[in-house]
């Protein structure tokens, strides 16, 4: 087999070749534990993911502990790949999935699962654990979908819950451990893992229903695994593990520049957003430590390019200090900083001047409502004033492009709340054209007209959020109110994008799926379903086709509110912020109340009781707490 | 001109001749030829681009180089602007599925080094199938590339001895192929463009070894794929079958326009 030859016939073959500047090559004889790290979409997609660089890094770190890479294969390669009988293959040592001990999925978008199994069948590995023998892989899958991992519960050995630079060497030791010391089967294995917490095993909870399809009860296969999964966190962020160095793409992929986390978790509570909850409590890096791993990545990588990520880089509290070390030899260096998560309410002109050196000259907000009440209603927490403020300083520093995200669908959402997304657009256009006159009397040089482009997604309810109970739109509402809201668009200098609102159907049917979508997974690989998070391959009537043949109703996870005392499909796992929160904050909603936000006042949330820095989770400002 | 003993085992590996011998200028000799305009210095990389590193594409080649640059720590010169950049000149274009053991492109430095202590500070920074077997001042100008010198295996189930035979009779007589260009496809006699081609069947190993030297000069480049086309399509070899019926191009060497003398 001339591998050259076939990678000549395939679009974009540097996505298969593996030997990336940075990537990690050991010698087979001395590991013990061999790791596929697997990404469920393209390698140009997959390699822009910090979570991977992250992983990687610290599973290597083992010196008997080779972790690798591989990526979902495009359609003209999955051809070839059936045609020559070739199964899929680690980019490192080129060897098949099957050779692992661990092979592992990191699943960051609902979508993405059907390729999952499209990978698990190219490799030739059973899809399901119930198929599956003593020798074959173990199936472990990790990333912010599987807060709720109940639609893929009949696929992996385990899940690994919450964060795990820390929690995935730990399992690689235990399975030597197990292996050397003669204690190994795959259920002993199993079941040590799960005794550790934060190790979530399918197979060891069995699902009751009730007539309506709701669950009914769930009961455990031993008395010594937890009743709740409790995600892991880092609880010292500034000593935790980081790569200092990390494999660099030969080709083009989608985020090719240092990533560098400034902290983790989020100090506001928009109450449909899901990584604002799953990733409490806030751990903060110090600016000393930030700088030097900047330092030491670009020096290691020869990047262009820093992006400071996060959840609302604007709410670092140390940012300034952070700008100006980054500023002292980035300049110089001719590196650009990217600020990519800016929040309105917080963005100011100094903030503008230390990254006016970036290239692009368009600014994101994200209102995610059209009106004050909706906005209340979500706890965005930004008010018409800031995001006008926000924009007159980018446009006072000459920028003409202004990209704002928004989200319908909301609940209690009307006509007036959407016709608000126009409105505020329309105040935006007007502030650059007060400024333009200003800048004319000043005699500054003309930027020509400006662009408000609108990018409205379609609100899906998601698990461990303040709206996890509610209705989506229907299908036929989500559409009328696109319809609508392009109707009422007539200036031209507002650009309308709008999401397929089928495709925001069947990520929530996967959102807050349960076990019962195991069986449309599997139909969907009968039917060659893959790459559903693409837009020239995603089929609605495919979905629909394959939920009606295996007796599921997609109305049951989508339209359906759920009951607030309805056992979650997702209630076996414990990400921390408790029900009683997200309970207070529904009701908060309806009544148009808004919460602070952590650096104001504590919410007891409840992510506290996991551990990590005090200075931003301070119990002190807990009013509740101070009650009891 | 500091000769790579890689170089030499690269070529072995592809069982092809290695690029002939340039001057032996000496590695440890300063560049300092610094142009006192703009106070830069030109230099000449030579480097392989084998493997792996085939389907590595120009654009993606030229990225990489900036960033093996700034790892390398060299005084490398950045073009002043808005998006300032190491300005890179490559030698003749090298199609993605195409080797090579000899490949140029100048670069431009700010302070005298000599070419030891370029290679010795950027192939560490470069993966074992991308590395430079010299960095010396330039002799020739780019455009001077009149030539590149090809070798080409050929794997195919029905291929014979005889195939060899039509395959030499085939290159030295009028040949039309239809060129793909930006203004539409165009049918073009390529013998003229191919100074030599011969080919020998192995025996043993059951494969057509071909050698060319073919045009490269900016005017008349002919890309080797289309001496691989024109066999599939007149002896209906066609190679298409990682499993049985392959082919691999390598390009061996850069020569001026007299077809002998060695670019550098």
């Amino acid at each position: 087999m001339n591998i050259d030859q076939l990678l000549k016939s395939v679009s974009k073959p540097g996505r298969y070749t593996g030997g990336e500047t940075g990537q990690t090559i050991k010698e087979k004889q001395n590991i013990k534990c061999r790791f596929a790290f697997c990404f469920p979409d393209t390698y140009e997609i997959g390699m822009s993911n910090l979570g991977i660089r992250l992983l990687y890094g610290a599973l290597n770190r083992e010196p008997d502990v080779w972790c690798e890479r591989c990526f979902a294969p495009w359609t003209d390669m999955e051809e070839a790949m059936r045609k020559y009988h070739i199964p899929l293959w680690a980019l490192e040592s080129g060897d098949p999935l099957t050779a692992f001990d661990i092979v592992a999925f990191s699943m960051g978008y609902e979508l993405s699962y059907s390729n999952v199994l499209y990978m698990l069948e190219l490799a030739g590995i059973p899809l399901t654990t119930a198929e599956r023998g003593e020798h074959d892989p173990i199936i472990l899958g990790g990333g912010c979908c599987t807060y709720n991992p109940e639609p893929l519960a009949d696929f992996f050995d385990l899940f690994s819950i919450g964060e795990g630079e820390e929690a995935l060497p730990e399992l690689s030791r235990l399975y030597i451990q197990m292996k050397e010391d003669g204690s190994y089967t795959k259920e002993a294995f199993l079941h040590a893992a799960a005794k550790r917490g934060g190790f979530y095993v399918p197979s060891f909870y069995t699902v009751q229903y009730h007539e309506d399809g709701t669950i009914a009860s769930v009961t455990k296969k031993y008395d010594d695994i937890p009743d709740r999964i409790t995600k892991r966190i880092i609880k010292d962020f500034d000593h935790s593990y980081f790569p200092e160095n990390t494999f660099m793409p030969f080709i083009d992929t989608v985020q090719d520049r240092i990533m560098l986390e400034v902290y983790r978790g989020c100090p506001r509570g928009c109450r449909f957003c899901q990584a604002g909850m799953v990733y409490r409590p806030i751990r903060e890096k110090s600016p000393d430590v930030l700088a030097r791993q900047a330092r030491c990545l670009y020096e290691n990588t020869g990047y262009e390019e820093i992006s400071l990520s996060s959840l609302s880089i604007s709410d670092y509290t140390r940012l300034p200090q952070l700008t100006e070390s980054l500023l002292s030899w980035t300049n110089d260096a001719r590196v650009n900083l990217a600020l990519p998560s800016l929040r309105a309410d917080t963005f100011t002109k100094e903030l503008m001047e230390r990254i006016s050196s970036v290239r692009t000259s368009t600014l994101t907000f994200a209102p995610e409502a059209g009106s004050q009440r909706l906005r209340d209603v979500i706890n965005k927490n930004v008010t018409e004033e800031e995001i006008l403020r926000a924009c007159n300083v980018a446009f006072a520093a000459g920028k003409n492009q202004v990209k704002l995200y928004f989200m319908i669908g909301h609940p209690t959402e009307t006509n007036e709340d959407l016709a608000g997304i126009y409105d505020l657009s329309e105040h935006v256009i007007h502030a650059f054209y007060v400024n333009k006159r200003a800048d004319k009397q000043m005699g500054k040089p003309n930027v020509g007209g400006v662009q408000v482009t609108l990018s409205v997604a379609a609100f899906v309810p998601k698990p461990f959020t303040a709206f996890q109970w509610e209705k989506q739109d229907a299908l036929e509402v989500t559409q009328e109110k696109q319809q609508y809201l392009r109707s009422i668009i007539t200036d031209r200098k507002v650009r309308y994008n709008y999401h397929d609102a089928k495709v925001g159907r069947i990520e929530a049917v996967f959102a807050r799926g349960n076990r019962k979508l195991c069986a449309a997974l599997i139909e969907a690989r009968k039917r060659g379903v893959r790459f559903d998070a693409w837009e020239e391959f995603f089929s609605y009537e495919t979905w629909l086709d394959i939920f009606a043949a295996v007796g599921v109703d997609p109305d049951f996870y989508t339209t359906r509110g759920f009951a607030e005392d309805e056992i979650l499909p997702w209630d076996i796992i414990d990400c921390g912020v408790t029900k009683e929160f997200l309970l207070r904050e529904r009701a908060k909603a309806y009544e148009t109340k808004t919460t602070k936000n952590c650096m104001e006042a504590c919410s007891a949330c409840g992510a506290d009781k996991l551990g990590g820095d005090e200075t931003w989770c301070n119990r002190s400002l807990c009013k509740y707490k101070q009650k009891n | 001109m500091v000769q790579s003993l890689a170089l030499q085992i690269q070529a072995e590996k592809l069982r092809c001749t290695p690029p002939k011998v340039r001057t032996k200028a000496d590695p440890d000799a300063y560049m300092d030829a610094i142009n006192p305009q703009s106070g830069t210095l030109t230099v000449r990389l030579g480097f392989y681009k084998v493997g792996k590193m085939q389907f590595i594409s120009h654009l993606d080649l030229q990225r990489f180089m900036k960033r093996a640059f700034i790892r390398s720590k060299l005084p490398i010169w950045f073009s002043e602007g808005f998006n300032p950049h190491p300005k890179m000149v490559f030698s003749t274009p090298l199609s993605i599925g195409v080797q090579s053991l000899c490949e140029y492109a100048d670069i431009k430095m700010t302070a005298p080094l000599t070419g030891r202590q370029i290679m010795d500070a950027l192939n560490p920074c470069m993966p074992e199938e991308l590395q430079l077997f010299c960095a010396a001042a330039p002799v020739h100008k780019m455009t001077d590339v009149g030539y590149a010198s090809y070798e080409a295996f050929l794997h195919h189930p029905n291929a014979t001895a005889d195939t060899a035979r039509q395959m030499d009779a085939m290159y030295s007589a009028p040949l039309v192929m239809t060129k793909h260009t930006k203004s539409g496809d165009k049918d073009v006699d390529i013998s003229p463009l191919i100074k030599t081609a011969h080919t020998v069947f192995d025996e043993a190993t059951g494969e057509l070894h071909l050698r060319a030297i073919l045009s490269a000069d900016n005017a008349n480049f002919l890309n080797p794929e289309y001496l691989i086309r024109a066999a599939e399509r007149n002896l209906g070899l066609v190679f298409d079958d990682p499993a049985s019926a392959w082919y691999q191009i390598i390009r061996t060497d850069l020569l001026l326009c007299d077809g002998i003398t060695p670019f550098q």
